[in-house]
């Protein structure tokens, strides 16, 4: 395989700066990318698509992905972010089905991760983007996610639902086996129905939406009907990612008492698990019986390399087809190359500052209008999204028809900052910030601690700069922390303000899981702990609601709740790269067995059963 | 006290301290519960405040510190090394150690023999040089490589052998056959071995040097024994002693820079495993590797000392 020419400037750069200073910060040796913050989308789908008519008014979006890449990447140019608007193009690339070329067979395809997992089992494991993207290979969704938007019956042969919108009944198709020989059926679907809902983190992501009895019923052996407590116009949007990936449940039954058998997961999906050394590689192979028809490749196997610039390395010399980024600086190199092909979307996620409402300082919103303030974002657009990604205001870009126009981002403004922070400490200086154990403030400054989670050079860089200017009105204590752990601490409450990554279903009712107050407790994926019930019932309402004209403002009411909270400090939205080799082929030809076209790439992950090396 | 009793005790009471002080320390930093229960430490019901007193003394976290270290001692010496922390499941640190100690050790030979292989012809044609004009650009340049960081003679061994003339992979691969496996560490092994090297060639081209002085050297030479005889037969092995010494003493930063170029290059070894762990409080994982590392290092000091014995036995006097 020929080498696809690389962009040296990087490389000069680095050798120059570390011949002559020697850059500590590269001793880390981490992931180097903002993608080492947590993904929240572990614990629950929040990628679903809208209902197909949602589609309609996101024209640019849906159109852009249909052009091929070099159209495409014409319509990628830096978007403007000094005048802090977001105003940028957007930024969204794909591969365009394979129409001359015949599938080849056979074949190893190496696909870099961005960090390895704890494990791959669905139902019990938090599963961020690396996890999801090994899981695409080796489980099916019941629903997936439809190239022009909307829902479609996956491992499902249908859903219909009552008039209520509350009952949802799902037959399975007949003839599926798992990798282990255990039939697909509604025994199979209840078990692992069951077992997320005991899950101590992903079962928070079902509990809150179905009653404690009668939550799944079977009614026969292919046929089963979920209750839910709330009408819900497309239940299955929620079926499209982690939430519907469907395990053995015999496999499931022995990795409960076995949990080392989470590293070895048996599903339905195109590829079987062969493999896994942790940290090093994990190996999937060809399906041969897959249930929707012939897999390409013979192996794919997944190299978890927290080093982004190695990441891209790996793939400029050939020695990898095909990785996941979101790193700006790697973006820049990866569009840059010749020889390769991009898959670039932006609509998805956002980067921001999480702030915790539950205990001291924050639980009151001066302190919080001051964080927001006192953030440098024309700063952090510059030196950290590096003109490669768009600023953001709120949960939506620009192009959703959810998008609120008059939300403009909140930052700059020290001066603002200060005026707040005396008033605070004025009132309140002597109470307790549980979270650093001291009083919220000290000399006229509030007390407060940042998290994240590394090692990540990135991240480090990203509270540097934080620290800059949050410093003259903030005494600010650092914690990073191993991914899993920053979750689970954000899980109890056991921070003051995070980094985090999170939000942008085209479906908006797959971000309740994060606002509801029902939500909140002790373990709360509502992690700010802020319960607005006014929110919650614009969030129901819309969710009840079937055309996008109807739900639009009342999602862009919510952002505009969500914005006058200050709860979260929007940064940019997050973007994706996947990038390939040029002879990878077919990664877009994934349809539905009924031949309907499927996405082919959702939040930083992608499928490969239609994938083929030329 | 026997010479060999006397090492003997010593190398036992510096695994005591070691592993008194790494478990203190790891007591004190943190909360191992939370990676054993996850979220559910947080569960304040009475279900869950059950299945943490069920979790603290299954692990012996709900005993005094020093019956802990006593259990785990007692556990360690007989060769259960205890299981990990970790809320996926507790398999056995030992499956850990088993999977990961060969890269490293692996890894580590490697490094030695290369430092070896490159320090003895180096300071052999250094010292037959001595204060010419490559000497003095090679004492240059051993100063260049030590003073330059590993992580910075990562990146640059990586872009010339990797990047820009493709003769070495850019990444190890644990699954990959064992001759890709030696031939992927290549480069991790020469980025620790290059600073080992120009230590040992500092120390080895000054022995030979004041070797070369020598009033049995000047008579071998007035004997007419060639050059090149002069000095691999009769100035090499005496010169060897502190060259030898430090080759032990160095094993222990060599263990230290394997903790960076494991994770640059991807190695999964000890070293890589032993940063993770820290940071996830993993105390079972962290200490086996401690502990592991510090009888490693023992061990390779009492080689030295046979060494010593060998090259000079006056020593065993």
């Amino acid at each position: 395989m020929t080498s696809p020419a690389r962009p040296t400037a990087r490389w000069r750069r680095r050798l120059a700066v570390l011949t002559v200073s020697g850059l500590a910060i590269a001793a880390c040796g981490g992931g180097d990318d903002d993608t080492a913050e947590p993904d929240a989308e572990q614990t629950q789908s929040t990628d679903a698509p809208d209902a197909p008519e949602a589609t309609d008014d996101t024209g640019d979006v849906t159109a852009d992905t249909t052009e091929a890449s070099s159209d495409a990447a014409a319509a990628t140019s830096p978007p403007a972010t000094d005048d802090n608007s977001e105003d940028g193009t957007p930024v969204v690339e794909t591969i365009a089905p394979e129409e001359n070329s015949e599938p080849v067979v056979g074949g190893t395809l190496r696909y870099a991760l961005e960090a390895d997992v704890n494990g791959i089992n669905p139902v019990t494991s938090s599963l961020s983007a690396p996890g999801l993207q090994m899981g695409n290979v080796v489980f099916d969704t019941l629903a997936a996610t439809k190239k022009d938007g909307g829902w479609t019956p996956y491992l499902a042969e249908s859903f219909e639902r009552s008039d209520d919108l509350k009952d949802w009944t799902m037959k399975l198709r007949e003839g599926v086996m798992f990798h282990d020989g255990t039939p697909l059926n509604a025994d199979a679907i209840l078990v692992n129905f069951e077992t997320t809902r005991q899950d101590p983190l992903v079962g928070l992501a079902i509990k809150p939406f179905f009653p404690e009895e009668n939550a799944i019923e079977k009614v026969d052996d292919l046929t089963v009907i979920f209750h839910l407590l709330d009408a819900h116009a497309n239940f299955p949007t929620s079926l499209t990612g982690q939430l519907g990936m469907v395990s053995s449940p015999t496999w499931l039954e022995a990795a409960l008492a076995d949990p080392t058998l989470n590293q070895a997961p048996v599903g339905t999906g195109p590829f079987k698990f062969a493999s896994r050394s942790e940290d090093s590689i994990t190996r999937f192979e060809r399906n041969d019986d897959w249930w929707n028809g012939e897999v390409y490749l013979d192996a794919i196997e997944f190299l978890p390399v927290t080093d982004s610039a190695t990441r891209t390395d790996l793939l400029f010399n050939g020695e990898i087809e095909g990785l996941q980024t979101t790193d700006q600086a790697s973006i820049l190199d990866l569009r840059d190359g010749d020889g390769l092909q991009n898959l670039l979307n932006d609509s998805a996620e956002e980067s921001f500052a999480m702030i915790n409402s539950a205990p001291p300082p924050f639980d009151d919103i001066r302190a919080r209008e001051a964080l927001a303030q006192a953030t440098p974002i024309g700063l952090y657009a510059d030196l950290i999204g590096l003109g490669v990604t768009r600023q953001a205001s709120q949960a939506y870009i620009p192009e959703s028809p959810y998008y609120n126009p008059d939300i403009q981002p909140v930052g700059d403004n020290p001066e603002r900052a200060a005026e707040l922070v005396a008033e605070y400490c004025g009132e309140k200086g002597g109470d307790q910030n549980p979270v650093t154990g001291t009083p919220t403030c000290t000399d006229g400054k509030i007390n407060i601690e940042y998290q994240w989670s590394g090692p990540s050079v990135v991240n480090t860089r990203i509270a540097d700069l934080l620290d800059q200017a949050w410093s003259a009105s903030f005494n600010v204590t650092f914690d990073e922390l191993l991914q899993d752990e920053h979750i689970l601490q954000t899980a109890i409450g056991q921070y003051n303000v995070n980094q985090w990554r999170q939000f942008g279903a085209e479906d908006p009712a797959g971000d309740n899981v994060w606002l509801l107050c029902r939500t909140i407790g002790g373990i709360s994926l509502n992690w700010p702990r802020l319960c607005d019930e006014e929110r919650d019932a614009l969030l129901l309402q819309a969710q009840a609601l079937e055309t996008v004209e109807e739900r639009a403002p009342l999602y862009q009411e919510v952002s505009q709740r969500i914005h006058d909270d200050y709860l979260y400090i929007f940064y940019n939205h997050t973007l994706w790269d996947l990038a390939f080799q040029e002879n990878v082929k077919g990664l877009c030809d994934r349809t539905s067995p009924e031949g309907e076209a499927l996405t082919c790439d959702s939040s930083g992950r992608t499928w490969f059963s239609s994938a083929y090396i030329e | 006290m026997n010479y060999w009793l006397q090492r003997l005790v010593i190398a036992v009471l510096l695994l005591l301290a070691v592993s008194m002080v790494t478990f203190g320390a790891m007591n004190v930093l943190g909360d191992p519960l939370f990676n054993i229960l996850g979220p559910r430490v947080g569960d304040t019901s009475p279900e869950g405040l059950e299945l943490i007193d069920d979790a603290k003394a299954e692990y012996n976290l709900d005993k005094p510190l020093p019956v802990r270290y006593a259990l785990w001692a007692g556990d360690f010496v007989r060769g259960d090394f205890g299981v990990q922390f970790s809320n996926d499941g507790q398999p056995p640190v030992s499956n850990l150690i088993k999977e990961r100690l060969p890269r490293s050790a692996v890894l580590l030979v490697m490094a030695q023999l290369f430092a070896t292989a490159i320090a003895i012809p180096w300071s052999l044609w250094s010292a037959s040089k001595a204060n010419s004009g490559v000497d003095k650009v090679s004492t240059f340049s051993t100063f260049l490589i030590i003073a330059l960081p590993n992580f910075a003679l990562a990146v640059v061994l990586k872009y010339l052998f990797a990047i820009k003339f493709g003769i070495f992979p850019l990444t190890y691969t644990a699954d990959d056959p064992a001759l890709s496996r030696l031939f992927q560490l290549v480069l991790p092994a020469l980025t620790i071995a290059l600073p080992a090297a120009a230590v040992y060639q500092r120390l080895l081209r000054t022995d030979l040097i004041t070797t070369l002085q020598e009033d049995f050297i000047l008579m071998a030479r007035s004997k007419g024994v060639s050059r090149r005889n002069v000095l691999f037969k009769h100035a090499l092995r005496p010169s060897l002693f502190s060259f030898v010494t430090v080759f032990g003493i160095n094993t222990g930063a060599l263990i230290g820079g394997a903790l960076i170029v494991e994770t640059i290059f991807r190695v999964p070894g000890l070293g890589s495993t032993i940063v993770e762990a820290v940071l996830r409080e993993d105390f079972p994982v962290v200490l086996a590797i401690v502990m592991i590392i510090t009888a490693a290092f023992v061990a390779v000091n009492i080689v030295v000392d046979i060494l010593y014995s060998l090259i000079d036995p006056r020593v065993r006097r």
